[in-house]
């Protein structure tokens, strides 16, 4: 059994709600692996080094990249094997051709505060995060997606359009363009721990 | 005022790489106590800039008495340029967009804090891009710091455990005593 079961994927539907989904383009998809292939990844987190992490738009803990952990690996493999891109490309609609994957620990006070994921040059495609911690093990750390209205370079207005809670076991894939404000809210106890990254060109 | 300037002033000589000072009871407790009653301030949230209360208000006998201060540890006569009061409280920040959009270029900035109690929390953090000059938020406290050479700022975000705590603070800038080459005192740049 392949650690993440594509087949089992309903693209057309997730392409439709893509392609539906405000602010912008983006899906959530529940049991991303078996359960009983979770408490492994959730041991490969605990055996990958994480380090503090600290800028104007956050603090948290993460992991290098590329990660270390053999479990970690296995997802990134995954996400990105013919299969993994294929199908995200059949949801977006963007022509991904490879995977990165670090893994991130929120403990309280932790928090990624709104930000566009594109960067000149960078060629992402598409964003995603996938949680593996029960809801209950943490309070906020949130998904949080802004509607906003540019003007060249400069945002004119923001407003926050949708939250998406940090379920254990959840992936969500969101897009990448200069007006896909979105942040992780601070987590104000426990512990929040997701692989994310970017599907790039 | 109670801090030593000649000391002062020869930190701020030798300060590298980044030129600022921590100044302390750059004002007394009577005057801050009273603008924080007195300013009335200005929602701002722009989400990748900052979440944030504002008040351009002038003060000028309070600019000047800071600027006199500044230009004694600078070794040379600044002049109030630009002033924004901030007020932030849990979940508010201010990113260095926010500073890219605000900021014009002026020489020096002046930071004091006017908060009733501290946080242990809520730096304003200063970086050349290479370095970091945290100013933390003492009440009555602030930093001196030069501007030039790509030195831009960010207001830490404030995070749930600062409470019910406000941060008060006031930024001012400061520039050469050149009379018309800058904007006024309470100029507002957005």
């Amino acid at each position: 059994m392949p650690l993440i079961d594509f087949g089992r994927w309903d693209l057309p539907a997730l392409r439709e709600e893509w392609q539906a989904a405000r602010p912008f383009g983006h899906v959530v998809i529940d049991g991303l692996v078996a359960e009983d292939r979770l408490e492994r990844l959730r041991q490969g987190v605990a055996a990958e080094p994480h380090f503090p992490d600290v800028a104007d738009l956050y603090e948290m803990m993460s992991s290098r990249s590329p990660v270390t952990a053999p479990a970690l690996l296995e997802v990134q493999a995954a996400l990105g094997a013919p299969e993994g891109l294929a199908a995200v490309a059949e949801i977006t609609g963007k022509p991904v051709a490879r995977v990165e994957l670090r893994s991130y620990i929120y403990l309280a006070g932790s928090f990624l505060l709104p930000h566009s994921d594109c960067r000149a040059g960078l060629e992402r495609l598409v964003a995603y995060a996938y949680y593996l911690m029960p809801r209950e093990a943490s309070r906020g750390g949130e998904l949080e997606l802004f509607d906003c209205e540019l003007a060249g370079a400069d945002t004119v207005t923001t407003r926050s359009a949708k939250r998406i809670e940090p379920e254990g076991n959840r992936i969500v894939l969101f897009d990448v363009a200069p007006h896909t404000l979105h942040q992780v809210r601070e987590v104000t106890s426990g512990a929040r721990a997701s692989l994310a990254g970017w599907f790039y060109r | 005022m109670r801090a030593d300037l000649p000391a002062l002033a020869g930190r701020w000589r030798s300060a590298a790489p980044i030129r600022a000072v921590l100044v302390p009871a750059l004002v007394d407790a009577e005057t801050a106590a009273a603008l924080r009653r007195d300013l009335r301030f200005e929602p701002f949230f722009l989400a990748d800039r900052g979440h944030y209360e504002i008040s351009t208000t002038p003060s000028p006998s309070l600019f000047e008495s800071l600027a006199k201060i500044a230009s004694a540890i600078a070794g040379q006569p600044l002049a109030p340029a630009r002033a924004r009061w901030l007020r932030l409280v849990h979940g508010d920040f201010a990113l260095y967009k926010d500073d890219a959009r605000t900021w014009r270029g002026h020489a020096c900035e002046l930071v004091v804090d006017l908060s009733a109690a501290a946080t242990g929390a809520a730096e304003v953090m200063f970086s050349n891009g290479r370095a970091f000059f945290p100013v933390p938020q003492t009440p009555l406290a602030g930093a001196l710091v030069e501007r030039r050479g790509g030195v831009t700022r960010y207001d830490r975000y404030l995070s749930h455990r600062v409470g019910e705590a406000e941060v008060f603070r006031l930024s001012l800038a400061l520039h050469p005593e050149d009379p018309g080459t800058e904007g006024e005192p309470g100029a507002e740049h957005r």
